[in-house]
């Protein structure tokens, strides 16, 4: 034991070095992936580069980047939240009631559709926590409710109006970046800090990975999961604010697709559907390449039917690395090569 | 164990509370359809009507179809949300394809079911052979066939569907649907299968505990390869059905409908997560939604009020029966 401590403890530091920058950034290969997208992408449609349509690529970014950056949270603690979409919609079109086009409104608007968005997280956690009914059936049953409130306030017809303010600041720019890029800078940075350096951070992994233990250790399980599905309602509802700076009128569909799109990020980035493994690095590059890649079909004159198949392509590819598909192949490859050290299993995520 | 039963012999309350324990799954479910047609008859005297009880019938028809198989994936510990948009799937080539002949009734549903083996297929590729997750994967596939069904369709409802086959639904064998005949008969035999054949035990034996399956003898792969497979097969004939009764092929048909047999299927007492659960409760999970939908309507109630029903029937009816029987696991 005394023997091996010193050459294990070499080969553990590497993994222990290179584990403190992953949970920053998510796995190496993604970036590489994403890198190969943009130099295909740009091969293929010329315009990609340009500075416009990257501004334009940013902006697309901005929703999904937002909402995807709470389901991460979420998806960490082995829960899923199918209420984003209905949530979006929601504080879409509340805040265009609302504002119904008075600028002075407009701060009082985004205040109540993020306490909307914070009581719908909150209903979610609540419920999950104190009946343990899954949270996939939970979420289902208030993206429901949530859809049919919106229904009834709005008729299912578009509703309300913008101020111009918010299309000034939907549509304006700092340079090459959409201002409200920076809020999604904001999102990410905080979600990183609070996943890396905080104790709740710490204590999203361990129930993540293990709800028992987490327990045994003394995290407050119900309190750390009531958190999560607050955060990602709150984010959900931020993201249907954000949207509808460049909207101009509220729409009851507007947050459609927004569900599944945002875990199929959080899948691409590297983030375990099972729980504890992940981080919100890897899903700031899945949500790039699905932004991408959107515009790059877009720019291609891709129709919108063929590029449902193809996101169904992608999200079958995403599930394919998350089950360690390629990791398996790679194994098997090297267990074929002389063996230099012994494999280190190293599951304590976080 | 056998002190305590004895002890409890005599008393024959005790030993109908047992058994209603025991059967817990079924009699909860079917308690509160019970409880839902009483009020609903409270409400509206036009609910026990013959008519409207075969219109309920026929309306839950497809639903139950497509719950049937969804019920057998969730046994066995997976999930499938791509049945939704195989019903579109099915109702446009079926609507494409029948050119209003009735010979060409019998090659269409042949070619509909191929679909849905091979939709089955790579279900059972994905998530039995490569693991990856259940939820994603269908949901990749889900998308893959909505956006197939949108490119051949263009977006336009087809509606070249032969009046026979509209018999399906709108013909009576002694009064009664044929269509609800058929979804009956399927959930009798499904029931009968899990109940009483070796595949049935062994569906519960992966669902509770895959490892432990394998290690008694049991081919875990193939148990969970021919639910999957069974369950595209069953919402094909959902889609068939629903064909029969709408008339129309049409890209939205169906829509919906995997998170409603989903639903249906937990509220009638299935464990999300496999190994616990029974047809008999599903029927009556597909029942309690369509008399919830009908009485709805019968009021006149809004449609959009219809989801928000939906929803907080979804979760307190799984909450009835999941109170904590499973501490301590996420």
């Amino acid at each position: 034991m005394t023997d091996q401590a010193p050459a294990r403890s070499h080969s553990s530091s590497g993994a222990i070095r290179r584990r403190a920058i992953t949970r920053w950034t998510g796995p190496g290969w993604l970036w590489l992936l994403l890198l190969a997208i943009i130099v295909v992408a740009s091969l293929i449609a010329e315009p990609f580069l340009s500075s416009r349509n990257l501004t334009n690529v940013l902006r697309q970014m901005i929703p999904l980047g937002i909402v995807a950056v709470g389901q991460t949270l979420v998806i960490l603690l082995a829960g899923v939240d199918l209420a984003v979409a209905a949530t979006i919609s929601m504080a879409n079109t509340a805040l265009m009631g609302i504002v119904a086009g008075q600028a002075a409104n407009v701060p009082g608007a985004i205040g109540i559709v993020l306490g909307i968005g914070l009581i719908i997280g909150l209903v979610n956690g609540l419920i999950i926590v104190a009946t343990r009914v899954p949270a996939l059936i939970v979420t289902l049953g208030t993206a429901s409710i949530v859809t049919g409130i919106t229904f009834l306030y709005t008729d299912q017809s578009n509703f309300g109006e913008p101020a111009d303010v918010m299309n000034d600041i939907g549509f304006g720019s700092v340079g090459p970046f959409p201002i409200l890029f920076f809020l999604f800078v904001v999102v990410a940075a905080a979600g990183l800090i609070v996943q890396n350096k905080t104790a709740f951070g710490t204590h999203l992994f361990a129930v993540g990975g293990s709800e028992q233990v987490a327990r045994a250790s003394g995290v407050r399980i119900a309190r750390v999961q009531v958190a999560a599905y607050v955060a990602c309602g709150f984010l959900a509802a931020l993201a249907g604010v954000a949207m509808s700076m460049r909207m101009g009128a509220g729409e009851p569909l507007s947050g459609v697709g927004f569900d599944w799109d945002s875990i199929a990020a959080v899948v691409l980035g590297g983030t375990a559907l099972t729980g504890g493994r992940g981080g919100i690095g890897g899903t700031i590059g899945g949500v790039a390449i699905i932004s991408i890649l959107n515009n790059v079909m877009n720019l291609a004159g891709v129709s919108s039917f063929t590029q449902i198949v193809i996101k169904g392509i992608i999200v079958l590819i995403a599930v394919l690395l998350a089950a360690g598909v390629t990791r398996r192949v790679a194994e098997g490859v090297r267990a074929r090569l002389p063996r230099r050290s012994p494999p280190m299993e190293g599951e304590v995520a976080a | 164990m056998t002190a305590v039963s004895e002890a409890e012999a005599p008393s024959g309350a005790s030993r109908w509370l047992g058994t209603i324990r025991q059967h817990q799954s079924i009699v909860g479910p079917w308690a509160i359809l019970l409880l839902l047609v009483v009020v609903s008859t409270l409400i509206s005297p036009d609910f026990l009507s013959t008519t409207n009880l075969l219109n309920i019938l026929r309306q839950a028809a497809p639903l139950m179809i497509v719950a049937l198989g969804q019920t057998l994936v969730i046994l066995v510990g997976g999930i499938d949300v791509s049945v939704g948009a195989l019903i579109a799937t099915t109702t446009v080539i079926g609507g494409s394809l029948m050119r209003d002949s009735d010979a060409l009734i019998l090659p269409t549903v042949l070619i509909v079911i191929g679909v849905g083996v091979i939709v089955g297929m790579i279900h059972y590729v994905f998530i039995v052979r490569f693991r990856t997750d259940a939820l994603v994967t269908t949901l990749g596939t889900m998308l893959i066939l909505t956006g197939l069904n949108l490119i051949y369709t263009g977006g336009a409802p087809r509606s070249n569907v032969p009046d026979l086959f509209r018999q399906l639904s709108e013909g009576r064998l002694i009064g009664v649907p044929i269509i609800v005949i058929i979804a009956l008969a399927l959930a009798a035999a499904l029931a009968y299968v899990l109940r009483r054949s070796t595949f049935g035990r062994r569906v519960y034996a992966v669902g509770s505990n895959r490892s432990a399956a394998r290690l008694a003898g049991i081919r875990a792969h193939r148990v969970e390869g021919l639910a999957y497979v069974a369950c595209s097969i069953l919402a094909v004939l959902a889609g068939l059905a629903l064909l029969a009764r709408i008339g129309t092929g049409d890209t939205a048909a169906g829509e919906g409908m995997e998170l409603d047999a989903i639903a249906a299927v937990l509220i009638g007492g299935t464990a999300f997560g496999g190994g616990k659960g029974r047809i008999e409760g599903t029927v009556a999970g597909v029942l309690i939604l369509t008399v919830l939908f009908n009485i709805f309507n019968l009021m006149g109630i809004s449609r959009f009020a219809h989801l928000i029903v939906k929803g907080v029937v979804v979760i307190v009816g799984v909450a009835l029966y999941s109170t904590r029987p499973r501490r301590g696991r996420g």
